[in-house]
């Protein structure tokens, strides 16, 4: 037996005017799953994280929230999807109002939400010790904050409102390799203590390697590859995933094979390339990519993948 | 053999802020050999970027060297004057900022910005001849179609040309020292990686050394030569890239890998340095480390380590590593 997923994305498009950034994106989230989103910038990564919190409005196909059709949510009782859904961006510096003092960051999503102030303001002073706040931080600003400060302040914002599901936007980017360990291990904390769904949208792979159960690879709109964490990173399939792997700077030598080094840069999604959208760019690209653009297979349990000729 | 192309003595800088002093190098020393690949890696509040301003002095004006000497292809900064300086940040250290965008005009074509360092270096040279010079140089540095793409503006560039044409711009200067401050920070990893070979690639040709700044300990094992470990100010570790990486003897530096390359096992727990940086307004008294060390003992509290060399290969300093 299948369980439902939390989300279900089903040929999901997004576009800015007649530009279309998201391309027929399909997706299963698990409950309690840790799903990493990874492809290089102008991918569609955060546009379709828009998408699925409803920040950004789809041209085409549905994505379903628990069961339900997001729009209708939305459109029945907005306030209420965007207490189960939230998004946390990058940057939390200036995601913050910088002239708003972290207590009234904190009380603001109580009273957009209606909820009653002093029951949830003594749920915030609890959770504040749990993400490693303390009270002296209630009177600064935002720029007073350190990078991982101001993360945990934007995840206590979304936390209050008791999500089922946050999408994370590039959480550790700016932060230094010794204290992203800390906030990693906060969100998975989090996610058992508080029963959380969560997409990791990141182009650091060797974060997205160490924290999430499945990865999705974007490029250029679609979706090329899923599969469980592990299993992708030691046998990537599509030659996308491969070239992005072997890419990452290592200080291992016996790690460091020959990487492919891939030509080119990303293309405009105005234009995409015919056939498979990599092909131009791919290692082991033959006649029938440049015109058949591949669909996405099935290949063993959790994997699939957008390829006429997989590498593994 | 040839004295060090940079060495750097007991350099301290201080910033002037509202709460006091800032003491952002303290007691730096150390050598950029001529030719190599020197990485210099540390997290936020390290000393990177200061470091990076001291050597062509462009230190900002509420900076001031506290103490210790630079000395520049044998020559101390005491003894250069203003005139030195300006030799020296026009023609002999070159720079490659994280974002590009800080360092072009975006009102000034590709080519303007290419000729001007070229007329700079070759007075002499006729417009023609930097023009050609120019496209070469962009061929080089893979930027496509170079010839009709010299004509455009920054913004038409994405942010990997337009680092690869900062780099042409630094090379084309022929310096003695290219500083490139984390040039490959912003870059998607397959752009990074396009960077990285193509350095790699540059270094047969520029004869020059370069000072890679960058907090990615992954890019730097794979590019650089030597290596250089900044912790709040002050010099933790040096070694060659490849001891350092396999045998790192101070505490900071093995507890910095681990945070990096660490897989968590079934508990998921990642590892992270406990504690923070110091206030560099009143640091500690003794190792800069000491109060987040796992390993400190008495001394580490009341005296400053000196850098000695280690068994494995490096020169950490720490008053506990072997």
């Amino acid at each position: 037996m299948t369980v439902r997923p939390i989300v279900a994305i089903d040929r999901v498009s997004v576009a800015y005017g007649d530009l279309v950034v998201v391309h027929e994106v399909s997706l299963d989230i698990a409950a309690g799953e840790t799903v990493g989103l990874v492809g290089e910038s102008g991918s569609g990564k955060t546009s379709l994280g828009k998408a699925i919190t409803m920040l950004k409005d789809t041209i085409d196909g549905t994505i379903a929230f628990e069961g339900e059709d997001v729009r209708a949510l939305v459109a029945s009782d907005r306030l209420a999807f965007r207490r189960r859904v939230q998004m946390i961006f990058q940057d939390p510096v200036s995601s913050l109002s910088p002239r708003l003092k972290i207590r009234s960051l904190l009380a603001e999503p109580i009273e957009v939400h209606g909820l009653p102030f002093e029951a949830t303001w003594r749920q915030i002073e609890a959770l504040m010790a749990d993400v490693g706040l303390s009270a002296q931080h209630l009177d600064k600003y935002p720029h007073e904050l350190s990078g991982g400060q101001a993360r945990r302040v934007a995840l206590l914002r979304s936390l209050v409102l008791a999500p089922r599901f946050i999408v994370c936007d590039e959480p550790t980017a700016g932060l230094d390799v010794s204290v992203q360990g800390d906030l990693l291990n906060l969100l998975c904390d989090l996610q058992i203590t508080r029963g959380l769904t969560y997409l990791i949208i990141s182009h650091n792979l060797n974060v997205i390697r160490r924290v999430t159960d499945t990865v999705a690879v974007m490029y250029l709109g679609q979706i090329v590859e899923v599969g469980e964490t592990a299993t992708l990173f030691a046998r990537p399939a599509h030659p996308y995933t491969a070239s992005l792997i072997a890419a990452i700077p290592t200080i291992d030598p016996d790690r460091r094979r020959s990487p492919i080094v891939l030509a080119g840069e990303i293309p405009s999604p105005r234009k995409p390339p015919t056939g498979c959208r990599f092909h131009p760019r791919c290692p082991s690209a033959q006649a029938r990519c440049r015109t058949e653009a591949p669909a996405r297979r099935d290949a063993g349990p959790g994997r699939s993948v957008a390829c006429h000729f997989p590498v593994a | 053999m040839t004295a060090a192309l940079v060495e750097v003595r007991d350099l301290g800088v201080a910033f002037a802020t509202e709460r006091g002093d800032v003491h952002a190098l303290r007691h730096v020393s150390l050598d950029l050999a001529r030719g190599a690949i020197v990485g210099l890696v540390g997290e936020s509040g390290s000393g990177k970027s200061t470091l990076a301003l001291a050597l062509p002095m462009l230190l900002p004006a509420n900076a001031r060297v506290t103490g210790g000497e630079i000395r520049f292809d044998g020559v101390s900064f005491a003894a250069m004057g203003e005139r030195g300086f300006k030799e020296l940040r026009g023609r002999r250290i070159a720079m490659v900022f994280q974002d590009p965008m800080t360092s072009l005009n975006p009102v000034i074509s590709i080519a303007s910005h290419l000729g001007d360092v070229i007329a700079r270096r070759h007075p002499d040279l006729g417009r023609r001849e930097r023009k050609r010079r120019a496209i070469a140089m962009l061929d080089r540095v893979g930027i496509p179609d170079a010839e009709r793409r010299l004509g455009g503006f920054a913004h038409e560039f994405s942010g990997g040309m337009r680092q690869r044409i900062m780099i042409a711009m630094a090379l084309l200067a022929e310096p003695d020292l290219l500083i490139a401050d984390e040039p490959t920070t912003a870059l998607d990893v397959t752009i990074e990686r396009q960077i990285l070979v193509l350095l790699r690639d540059l270094r047969r040709e520029f004869a020059g050394t370069i000072l890679f700044i960058s907090h990615s300990l992954g890019t730097v094992a794979e590019l650089c030569d030597e290596v250089i470990v900044l912790y709040a100010g002050t010099v933790a570790e040096t070694g060659a890239s490849a001891a350092l990486f396999a045998r790192a003897g101070h505490p900071y530096m093995q507890a910095l890998i681990r945070c990096e390359t660490e897989v968590p096992g079934t508990d998921r727990r990642l590892r992270s340095i406990p504690g923070d940086v110091p206030d560099l307004i009143d640091p500690p008294g003794g190792c800069a480390f000491a109060p987040r060390c796992p390993v400190a003992v008495a001394a580490c509290r009341s005296a400053v380590p000196l850098l000695r060399p280690l068994a494995g290969g490096t020169h950490a300093a720490c008053h506990v590593a072997r």
